[in-house]
């Protein structure tokens, strides 16, 4: 998957890109973040922006108070090329430290292109790039601006972007270059109603996604930490504002101990992140289908051939399995589920109930139906329930029955047709799986970049509850411990979407009895 | 009958902790000020713990005295216990708190509401606020129909609107300490169209000195020096009373429980909502029901009496079950008691209605401070009354108003928390709700508000000045010590002697200072330019040595933290109107109003995304204006 760059098409890379930049071409400006050359193509809701040309306008005044933010800015998969874009008064400080080129950045000329390799704190190379340089305020944003081109695919881009965060950069949050850009005196007022209505409509697709994430294991275990940390904090909080309970008191030594403990399942957390296997929970898949239809056939095969399987893990009810596997760099999560038909047994209906949901939870669905049952009414409700959810059809066991009926119901043209227990049709689903991905029809993006913005806040934790417990063990008091536990407990909330303050006095409350 | 008594610039309504301090602000201010009260021999009065300051108490009290109120002086004069809490736990949390002779306050703050130049004190229920017809306030009537005209009225009504008093079976409309309740002000409010909210609190029994045995508890003694609260006393010399140690028992369990279906807060008498800081003891016994005592502490009421307050035994149990469990505690077994327990349920406002300046958004010149905000506690109340007073008084004389920031003071989070989130329960400040506490200590309270002080007008010149004096005196102390360099050899003498490890090179007394164990006091013995300075100094110069890393980051923190909170909001926003934000962000802002972006990154249900809309449409509105 790595692109060889050579001195011809390199010049290609870099026309290709430039034709890319906003700058360059005025009515894309709205699309290059993250995800946004979807949002042109599904003709949502932004319209063309009228950009004021920059030498008209004077310099606004909203560069106080703004971080350096970055983010992918192109959406994920396609061409083999991702784009991380940071903006803001740190952008060039930061690409010095993690750009090397041969040159000194500053010298480097703005507006050019410049080869060269992102590397990480221990100087090892960690792409091959180009690097454009742009200072401000000819800039989308009006800030200084660093766009890294390096090689698509999720590893390397979230690399470079978790790379670009640990020297100072913070996410940037849903539709802020637009909002910068805005701000900054970049867009015409009129475009001010439209700019809203993509902060939030890419809010509420980020909180999705975000939401979904934290319901797996991984949301879970931060959420735990977490709240391992409140109860810390508690403890200290009930002992320094009811010093006069004696019971309820805990030690400074106690407290750096449970520290300690709640720092070492930070770093377990840190090297999982690193070592990508929470990246790898990825995107989840959901096989449904009628009964004995060949679910669970198809993932024996896909299992069978040991697609870079990571691990088997039996799920929540008994009949459900999870299989984790990379689909030529992308972390899949294969589900397979109970068949769904109408029953009375209790614990089937369960199961059903159960798949049913996964349906909902899914962001794509491979539904397996079955040809020598022919297009019965339970075949027909399930193509019905599941046509508006992005789903690869598959008719199998084809060998025994031609399955023209249930197609012709389905009315698409690519449905697959297969014999998976000869793995007859296995490749073609997973192609189309692929291609469902990297056409971006499928949102593998906004999950990999929570993943990278959780990753950040996890780091500032761990380091925090680092401090923490530097200082429990320095000068011993519990107070100066709090302060660095509480912005640890913030931090992991900026994930889980939880403020400490309140939090920790109704832990206190909840646990201790105190008060007159 | 109606007839006009009167012109104020400013009525106070009620001569509690907040009413107190609020009149004393705005007649100290200049304005013409008259306080009501229900009872002249209530005023400044402790219904509940003989007691001032405590953890974030005690630095409210700081922050009062640093801007020039009451509150610190009154307790100087009239403590008779003290100690300084958390010594071990860190400097932010050190917290003053003192044993108070109950009469001996009243006496003090009543003298000084008395001897106020510009302020009246009169005993009347206030039984109506007049507004004209576009809701501004232009005066007061009381229940002997006497109207006084007014600018502008404060409401410090802490516990006594529509207040009932509960003990088991028996309730009964009744203020607190067998006073009587303020019945009319509630309806007067209601039909103005002001919200009212229900809220409870209890206390505990009041027993004879004469029938403890103190021998079977633990004796708590005060810490000598004593430590003042108010920057302005120099010493306090008293002979300190003791508080005592006891706990309940599994018989005082056993009584309780066996009695729950007389309680009214489990048989649903009492509908206000409690706070969950000051359970009564059938709560605690139910909600903790595996622990096998709680503590008990018996505090003295003051000098002239006999009467002691049971700490930890607030109570709504029926006054039968109150003698029995009472007499299963070790010490108290022949407990006479002098007051029973009681429940009592109020009146109070929702303060969302409030600005930042504790003044109605909807009703010009009215002001509320105190427990009718939904707060709980002396201090919390003299807070802001003290910060009512200044700010009536500046709309007096059309100053802009005052509001302490939340990275300022302990009086900034209560204020901000209290107006930006509202309550649900009685308010009690604590440590955990400021996001800066190392910065708002009680040793640098005055370093951080009395250059305010002076300018509001509070504080004289004469204290302005050994202010300056003492914060020039801290930096060139500060820069000295970072110059200061040691030779090896003269400090190693004294590290070994501390069994600490040596150091190689020479090290300035800044660094030597900040290592763990070294105090300010000792460097003398090596230092003989260390100047001669008295110990609030000393400490002064301790903490911000030593904790300068810590300082320095909250201090970035609050540096950002700002940025938000000085880009202001107009009150003529109609977020209603501003599409891009969420329905439950336009509502939420609508009636909060908050005057900052900051303000309104703090209101629940106003997410990140929320501020982000609120920033472009700021900035579209700036534009169209140009």
């Amino acid at each position: 998957m790595f692109l060889q760059l050579n001195i011809n098409n390199k010049k290609a890379v870099v026309k290709g890109l430039l034709t890319q930049q906003p700058f360059f071409k005025p009515n894309k400006h709205f699309v290059s973040e993250k995800t946004g050359i979807r949002h042109l193509s599904s003709g949502t809701n932004m319209p063309k922006a009228r950009i004021r040309s920059w030498n008209k306008q004077k310099q606004e005044v909203h560069m106080d108070g703004f971080n350096t933010i970055a983010a992918i800015s192109t959406p994920p998969g396609t061409g083999g090329i991702s784009c991380v874009r940071m903006s803001g008064e740190k952008a060039f400080e930061i690409a010095s430290r993690i750009f090397r080129c041969g040159k000194n950045f500053k010298l480097l000329q703005s507006h050019s292109v410049t080869y060269g390799k992102i590397v990480n704190e221990k100087n090892e190379t960690i792409d091959e790039v180009l690097v454009l340089k742009m200072k401000k305020p000819r800039t989308y944003t009006r800030e200084d601006v660093v766009e890294i081109n390096c090689h698509g695919g999720t590893v390397v881009t979230h690399k470079i972007l978790e790379r670009v965060f640990s020297e100072g950069a913070v996410p940037a949050q849903p539709g802020e270059f637009t909002k910068r850009a805005f701000l900054n005196g970049r867009i015409d007022l009129s475009q001010a109603e439209a700019v809203m209505d993509l902060i939030n409509s890419k809010t509420k697709k980020s909180e999705k996604s975000a939401a979904i994430q934290l319901e797996g294991r991984t949301g879970n275990k931060i959420k735990k930490i977490r709240q391992r940390i409140i109860f810390l904090l508690s403890h200290i909080g009930v002992s320094i504002d009811y010093p006069e309970y004696e019971d309820d008191k805990i030690a400074t030594s106690a407290a750096v101990e449970e520290a300690m403990l709640i720092e070492s399942q930070l770093f377990e957390l840190v090297e999982n992140y690193e070592t990508g296997r929470i990246l790898r929970e990825g995107l989840n898949i959901a096989v449904l289908g009628p009964p004995n239809a060949g679910k669970s056939t198809f993932i024996n095969m896909v299992t069978g051939e040991e697609k870079a399987i990571v691990t088997h893990i039996p799920g929540t009810t008994r009949d459900v399995l999870e299989v984790q596997f990379s689909l030529k760099g992308y972390p899949i999560i294969l589900h397979d589920t109970a068949g769904i038909r109408q029953t009375d047994d209790f614990i089937e209906k369960l199961g059903v109930e159960k798949s049913l949901a996964l349906k909902e939870k899914s962001e794509l669905i491979i539904l397996i139906l079955d040809a020598a049952r022919g297009l019965d009414e339970e075949t027909k409700n399930l193509i019905d329930q599941i046509k508006k959810k992005e789903t690869v059809f598959v008719v199998n066991k084809t060998d025994m029955k031609d399955g023209n009926d249930i197609v012709e119901y389905i009315g698409l043209k690519n449905v697959i047709k297969g014999i998976l227990s000869n793995d007859f049709g296995t490749d073609e689903i997973l192609d189309a799986v692929y291609s469902r991905i990297t056409k971006g029809s499928v949102d593998i993006g906004d999950i990999a970049v929570t993943n990278a913005r959780h990753k950040l806040h996890i780091d500032k934790a761990l380091e925090a509850v680092g401090k923490a417990v530097e200082t429990g063990k320095s000068n011993a008091f519990l107070d100066l411990m709090s302060v660095d536990l509480t912005t640890a407990a913030e931090e992991l909330g900026k994930i889980t979407g939880e403020s400490a303050g309140e939090d920790i006095i109704r832990t206190i409350f909840e646990r201790f009895c105190v008060g007159k | 009958m109606e007839y006009i008594a009167g012109k104020y610039d400013i009525v106070i309504i009620g001569a509690g902790h907040a009413g107190c301090e609020a009149a004393l602000s705005a007649a100290r201010l200049g304005c013409s000020t008259v306080v009501f009260t229900l009872n002249i021999d209530s005023v400044a009065n402790m219904p509940c713990n003989p007691s001032i300051g405590g953890t974030a108490k005690g630095h409210l009290v700081r922050e009062i005295d640093a801007l020039g109120g009451q509150m610190g002086k009154a307790a100087d004069a009239t403590l008779i216990q003290s100690r300084m809490l958390n010594k071990a736990k860190g400097p932010a949390v050190h917290s003053l708190r003192a044993q108070i002779d109950r009469r001996a306050y009243q006496e003090e703050m009543k003298k000084n509401l008395e001897e106020q130049k510009n302020l009246d004190l009169k005993q009347a229920e206030v039984t109506e606020v007049i507004f004209d017809k576009n809701k501004k306030v232009i005066g007061v009537k009381t229940h002997t129909g006497a109207v006084f005209n007014c600018n502008c009225a404060i409401i410090c009504s802490g516990t006594y609107l529509k207040s009932r008093i509960i003990i088991g079976e028996v309730n009964y409309p009744g203020g607190p300490d067998g006073l009587f309740p303020g019945n009319e002000l509630s309806n007067c409010l209601l039909k103005a169209g002001i919200e009212l909210m229900r809220f409870k609190t209890g206390t505990p029994a009041r027993i004879h000195r004469n029938s403890i045995n103190f021998s079977a508890m633990e004796e708590q003694k005060g810490d000598e020096p004593i430590v003042p609260f108010s920057f302005e006393t120099e010493k306090i010399e008293i002979k300190q009373k003791s508080c005592y140690l006891t706990y309940t028992n599994g018989k005082t369990h056993e009584v309780i429980r066996a009695n729950l279906d007389r309680s009214p807060l489990f048989g649903g008498e009492i509908n206000g909502v409690g706070p969950r800081y000051c359970p009564s003891i059938e709560d605690k016994v139910v909600r903790f029901s595996d622990k096998p005592r709680h503590q008990i502490f018996i505090e003295p009421m003051g000098l002239n009496t006999r009467e002691m307050y049971v700490q930890g035994m607030s109570s709504s149990l029926p006054e039968d079950i109150q003698e029995k469990m009472l007499k299963t505690i070790k010490g108290l077994e022949r407990a006479k008691t002098m007051r029973t327990a009681y429940a009592i349920e109020y009146d109070c406002i929702n303060p969302l209605q409030l600005k930042s300046s504790l003044e109605f958004k909807n009703y010009e010149g009215l002001y509320s401070a105190g427990q009718s905000n939904g707060s709980s506690g002396y201090e919390e109340a003299g807070a802001q009354g003290l910060m009512a007073g200044i700010n009536a008084s500046r709309k007096v004389m059309s100053k802009k108003p005052v509001a302490l920031g939340r990275a300022e003071a302990y009086i900034g989070v209560l204020i901000d928390d209290l107006v930006t989130k509202g309550t649900n329960e009685p308010y009690r400040m604590m440590t955990s709700r400021s996001e800066y506490r190392l910065l708002l200590r009680q040793d640098n309270a005055d370093m951080r508000l009395t250059a305010q002080g002076y300018e509001i007008g509070l504080i004289s010149e004469g204290r302005y000045i050994e202010f300056l004096n003492k914060k020039e005196f801290i930096k060139n102390e500060l820069q000295r010590l970072k110059k200061k360099i040691f030779p090896p050899l003269k400090v190693n003498a004294f590290l070994t002697k501390k069994g600490a490890n040596e150091v190689k090179s020479g090290i300035s007394a800044d660094a030597l200072l900040k290592r763990p164990g070294v105090s300010y006091r000792e460097l003398k013995s090596i230092d003989s330019d260390v100047p001669e300075c008295n110990s609030v100094y000393e400490e002064a110069i301790e903490v911000m040595c030593k904790y300068e890393g810590y300082l320095k980051r909250q201090k970035q923190q609050v540096e950002r933290f700002e940025k938000n909170e000085k880009k202001f909001l107009s009150d003529s926003i109609i977020y209603s109107k501003i599409g891009g934000l969420r329905i439950e962000a336009r509502q939420k802002l609508d009636a909060v109003k908050p005057c900052s972006v900051g303000q309104a990154s703090r209101i629940s249900g106003v997410s990140p995304s929320d501020i982000n809309v609120l920033l472009i449409y700021l900035e579209q509105r700036r534009r169209k204006r140009k």
